[in-house]
């Protein structure tokens, strides 16, 4: 039974999504069934995750086809489940139970009688992930990696108005991303004939480096790099998660870029082990080079917004470009370090943005100006608030901390300092990006004439919600060192 | 595993965070809020004492606290260093909090129970970093200490204190994160590890690097105060009076002068700074800053600023002192630490209670006070003499070891310079007594009649006390610089 | 066989790639937008697709087989043209159409909202608004 788990994690949401669209509109109804349903996935992830620390990597051939040793090829498809596999998988089910929650208080607003639809492709949007996460197979994860865009098409949909032109460069941007993606897919199918992840990598390594396979990976690499949004192919992601309803940027928004980075590092580190520093070192050097520009674009992108949706949307193209280059150091510490920036950064965007769904339920705005008096109308949002940002700017003893430091430590051993110098300046540019928006709550009280309005109760839960999920980046940050001697060094093989 | 008595350090940190919740539950009643307040900081004196207590039978065990990154842990051990620093805020705190206590009634402010709190959590990281014994460690603790201070700088949330707690950030925020920050992963990736004393950086090629981790550490802990990185202190000083004496005496100041010592003697060590010739740096700056500041002092009109400046000057005697890495200006400049803390808590104290009772702050209009707040000027007085550094107090002795020492380093000019600063010192002080007492009451002028409440009046006399204690009975604290200067010296092969 | 004859397809290939993509990115009009990135999505169809054939093979259907002893014919394999990427295109299909299908609805709803599918026209309008 415990070997069908991992078939389960994908399954439970999708069938959950299913149901969930026969469903009637009724709000005390889908919180119950959708929160049901995302605790027994917690459970199944908890349960995959148990199983894999006790007994090692899990591998399932879906439907049952056999490996014949005979045989040289291996068509179907399989998942696989290793010890940070299994990590993520649990991250995928916790983000999507504490977003779920987090957004119940927005649904009246943004998505109205439409509850159940918007609910099918949240659970849709789930199980993607979760295939993301779990599968070994390079065609079966183009599939999920387009099954997760295009659920996230319809959710950021829901947002109507703006959202929509949003929503169609999203559409533009992410196929052209996942079809770049296939054709790297293709090339490799062409030189090995096998699409199995593991197959694959014997296959590489056992040839020479062609130019079919440089090839496949500068394809490859591209397609994930539009996924990421690293600038300068990030642009449709500030619009797109702005202008979407808060119930799906509190999803999309901590998870889909950061699973790209995941195949990212899938494939540097499973499928093309140790070709980039042997073989590509100027590829390292290129990318890296990107990736702090990217940090550093996205940092002065997000300086110049006012509306607080957009400022952490932007951040996330920031934070891309960590993980981006923290993954093309070439050193083990700076893929150590991207992987758990990964895991802190999606905790870290999830409570951004269930501050974001406080501030909107406790003043009525998401602008600026319209945090003022924060202080005294919702103090754990802005405690909240506070958390997340001393871990973004790295403030020890938080999560951000220890993966700036892991980082940086790749960084200067592997002798990129042009990393370190934009890593330091965008602590630094957060440091503004947060006291600026602080400050307002701060020091700019309520005027006596607007009143103080009651307290909303939603905009109290979330809140507290928020405030949750950033005092556990600090757990996270304190156990750095044992998350990433468990979980993340042992798959990291460079 | 640990030694069970060792965990009894970790109440150094303990305590004061232990007062939060004792505060909030309080907040409604001063008095018991207080009394809450000082009973921990009486408990935290008496932990202190008898560590030190335990420390002379025999050196203290270390705490492992588990690992923040590979061979670095979070781990605690109190050296002689430690100590100074531990029995610095041991003996300010209550006498600080009574203080408090006093000003903030007199002057009607706000928020009180937030001051108190933010106090508890600076005393906790002050704490925190006297005990840490590894440089990562410190700079968690360091870190906490910037961000807790910011509430109390900007405690009048006006416009004033906002730019105020913007240049505090920017300077120490900046300083951390932009150059400790870098220097510090630098040293753990040349070198292996950050243990205090153990740390033996070697560069392959000297000279620049060598140079550039000096100037960090030098500067990245701004809160030394070291010119340039200075420019936040004189604007702090818009926080109410027992905020500046925390900043100037307590714990900000001497937090970041203790780090450098850190960094300077036991991270990159006597050795490497001989080595590579950096030590001159170290001493060309922090004269440089002595003379800069004496004679800015002497053009001040507002008190608090002339004593900010004063604080400047003051701390780099303590980091030139140790620059010339021989016995006696390690010993007097680790005493100097105490003993300028005792002078300049006085001299704070007498500022705000001048401030509160009389409603003054600038030198100008100090005529005649003298004669109506005898206590206060009789204790500003002996303030004055500790800084200058003339007897019968213990600044005397502190800066006697200082410019033998710079004797002893042959290097006469340097004394020469330290003479000189002393004289500017004197003659931006004097005049202030003079005019106190001697100068006739200007006509119409309206001085206060008697001295300030007693609420503020015993603790500045007890620092005015203690410092003359300090003259006849400086055994205790310069035995604790002797064994830190020596424990360095014996390390470092000069 | 030249190396025009063989590698003829993957020049196609490119070629239509490139059309596609320039009509994705370049065209301001939302459904010819659409239209290029549909021309993109099959120009990486017929790519796969071309990957299978084989010379002188035929299509992949066993006369005499019902499936049990498949592997019995691996030898015989050089007679098959190669099955997998079809079906793989089959869900790339699938996938392409509901792209296609998503964007359809989205630029209605743009429609609806702005009058237009012209994006410059719809940036003024919000530009404007």
């Amino acid at each position: 039974m415990s070997d069908q788990l991992i078939i389960l994690v994908i399954v439970w949401p999708l069938l959950t999504g299913v149901v969930t669209s026969l469903l009637p509109a009724n709000k005390r109804l889908m919180t119950l069934w959708g929160s049901l349903n995302l605790v027994a996935l917690n459970g199944l992830a908890a349960a995959l995750l148990l199983r894999v620390v006790s007994q090692g990597t899990l591998i399932y051939t879906v439907s049952g086809w056999n490996r014949d040793p005979a045989d040289a090829l291996s068509l179907g498809i399989e998942l696989k489940a290793n010890i940070f596999c299994g990590f993520l998988s649990c991250l995928i089910a916790a983000v999507a139970l504490v977003g779920f929650l987090g957004g119940v208080c927005t649904w009246d607003r943004q998505v109205g009688h439409r509850l159940p639809h918007f609910l099918a492709l949240f659970f849709l949007l789930v199980a993607a992930f979760q295939g993301l996460c779990l599968s070994n197979d390079a065609f079966n994860l183009y599939v999920m990696l387009e099954i997760s865009s295009l659920a996230t098409y319809g959710l950021i949909a829901f947002g109507g108005g703006r959202a929509y032109l949003a929503t169609f460069h999203y559409i533009v941007m992410g196929t052209i991303g996942a079809s770049f993606y296939l054709i790297g897919v293709g090339y490799l199918y062409i030189k090995t004939g096998t699409l199995n992840i593991t197959d694959l990598a014997d296959s590489i390594a056992s040839q020479q480096l062609s130019k079919a396979f440089v090839l496949a990976l500068a394809f490859l690499v591209t397609g994930l790099l539009l996924k990421m949004a690293v600038f300068p192919l990030h642009f449709w992601l500030p619009n797109a998660y702005t202008y979407a309803p808060d119930a799906t940027s509190v999803l999309v928004a901590p998870l889909s870029t950061k699973l790209a980075v995941f195949l990212m590092f899938r494939i540097l580190d499973d499928l093309f082990i140790g070709v980039i520093p042997k073989s590509l070192v100027s590829w390292s050097w290129a990318v890296v080079f990107l990736a702090s520009f990217g940090i550093l674009a996205g940092t002065s992108l997000s300086l110049a917004q006012r509306d607080l949706k957009k400022i952490f949307s932007c951040l996330i193209v920031a934070e891309a470009g960590y993980m981006l280059g923290g993954l093309w150091l070439s050193d083990s510490r700076g893929t150590i370090g991207a992987l758990f920036h990964l895991v802190n950064d999606a905790v870290a965007t999830l409570a951004l943005f269930l501050v974001v769904i406080a501030v909107q339920q406790s003043v009525g705005g998401r602008n600026l100006h319209d945090v003022k008096g924060l202080f005294q109308r919702s103090p754990l949002t802005v405690l909240a608030l506070i958390l997340v940002s001393f871990n973004l700017i790295g403030v020890p003893p938080s999560a951000g901390f220890f993966s700036k430091a892991t980082l940086l430590t790749g960084a200067v051993a592997s002798g990129h300092y042009q990393f370190v110098v934009a890593l330091l300046l965008a602590s630094l540019g957060n440091l503004v990006i947060f006291f600026r928006i602080i400050e307002v709550a701060y020091f700019n009280p309520i005027v006596a004439e607007e009143g103080e309005s009651a307290l909303s109760l939603d905009g109290q839960r979330a809140g507290a919600l928020a405030a949750a999920v950033a005092a556990s980046l600090y757990l996270i940050g304190l156990s750095s060192y044992n998350i990433m001697e468990t979980f993340i060094k042992p798959v990291v093989s460079l | 595993m640990n030694d069970p008595s060792s965990l009894f350090m970790i109440l150094l940190v303990l305590i004061p965070l232990a007062v939060l919740p004792l505060l909030y539950l309080a907040r409604g009643n001063e008095n018991l809020r207080e009394n809450f307040s000082l009973f921990g900081s009486f408990f935290n004196l008496f932990v202190v004492i008898s560590l030190y207590g335990a420390s002379q039978r025999g050196a203290l065990p270390e705490l492992n606290l588990g690992y923040l990154l590979p061979n670095v842990p979070l781990s605690f051990q109190i050296d002689s260093l430690g100590f100074i620093l531990l029995l610095t805020a041991a003996f300010l705190w209550p006498l600080a909090t009574l203080y408090s206590a006093g000003y903030l009634r007199g002057h009607h402010e706000k928020n009180q129970t937030r001051f108190f709190s933010m106090f508890c959590v600076a005393i906790a990281a002050t704490n925190g970093v006297a005990i840490s014994s590894n440089l990562l460690t410190l700079y968690v603790f360091y870190e906490i200490l910037s961000l807790s201070t910011y509430p109390l700088v900007t405690h009048h949330q006006d416009a004033e204190a906002r730019s105020a707690g913007r240049r505090y950030l920017a300077f120490i925020m900046g300083g951390s994160v932009g150059l400790v920050l870098p220097a510090l992963i630098t040293v753990y990736v040349k070198a292996g590890n950050l243990t205090f004393g153990s740390v033996g950086l070697v560069l392959q090629q000297g000279g620049w690097s060598a140079a550039l981790i000096t100037l960090a550490f030098l500067y990245g802990f701004s809160k030394a105060a070291v010119m340039p990185m200075h420019a936040w202190l004189p604007g702090a000083m818009v926080a109410p009076t027992p905020v500046s004496s925390l900043l100037h005496a307590v714990a900000v100041v001497k937090v970041g002068v203790f780090s450098v010592i850190r960094s300077l003697c036991d991270v990159l060590g006597p050795a490497f700074l001989t080595e590579h010739h950096t030590r001159y740096l170290v001493t060309t700056l922090c004269t440089l800053t002595v003379v800069v500041s004496a004679a800015l002092m002497v053009s001040q009109d507002n008190l608090k600023r002339c004593l900010a400046f004063s604080t400047i000057g003051q701390l780099s005697y303590i980091l030139l002192a140790v620059s010339f890495f021989n016995k006696t200006g390690i010993t007097g400049g680790c005493a100097h630490i105490f003993m300028h803390a005792f002078g300049k808590i006085t001299l704070f104290f007498c500022a705000g209670a001048i401030a509160c009772h009389a409603h003054k702050k600038y030198i100008s209009q100090f005529d005649g006070l003298g004669r109506s707040m005898p206590w206060t000027f009789g204790a500003f007085t002996l303030g004055c003499l500790a800084i200058i550094g003339l007897p019968p107090t213990g600044g005397f002795l502190s800066k006697w070891l200082i410019v033998t020492a710079a004797l002893k380093a042959g290097m006469p000019l340097i004394a020469g310079f330290l003479l000189v600063s002393s004289l500017l010192k004197a003659w931006a002080f004097f005049p202030i007594i003079f005019r106190a007492y001697f100068a006739p009451t200007p006509k119409g002028e309206h001085l206060p009649e008697g001295d300030c409440g007693w609420l503020m009046r015993f603790p500045l006399l007890l620092t005015a006390t203690g410092s003359v204690v300090l003259f006849f009975f400086p055994d205790p604290i310069l035995r604790l610089a002797e064994a830190f200067a020596e424990q360095v010296l014996s390390r470092g092969g000069l | 066989m030249s190396f025009f004859e063989s590698h003829f397809i993957y020049g196609f290939f490119v070629a239509l790639l490139m059309i596609g993509l320039y009509g994705a990115i370049a065209k301001v009009n939302l459904v010819k937008k659409l239209i290029g990135l549909s021309i993109f999505q099959t120009a990486i169809i017929l790519f796969y697709v071309s990957i299978g054939k084989k010379d002188g093979a035929d299509i992949p259907i066993l006369p005499y087989d019902h499936g049990h002893s498949g592997h019995m014919l691996a030898p015989m394999a050089e007679q098959y043209i190669n099955p997998v990427p079809h079906v793989l295109m089959l869900t790339a299909i699938v996938v392409g159409v509901a792209t296609v299908g998503v964007a359809l609805a989205v630029i209605q709803r743009i429609y609806a909202e702005y009058g237009t599918v012209e994006e410059d026209l719809i940036l003024e309008k919000i530009a404007n608004s």
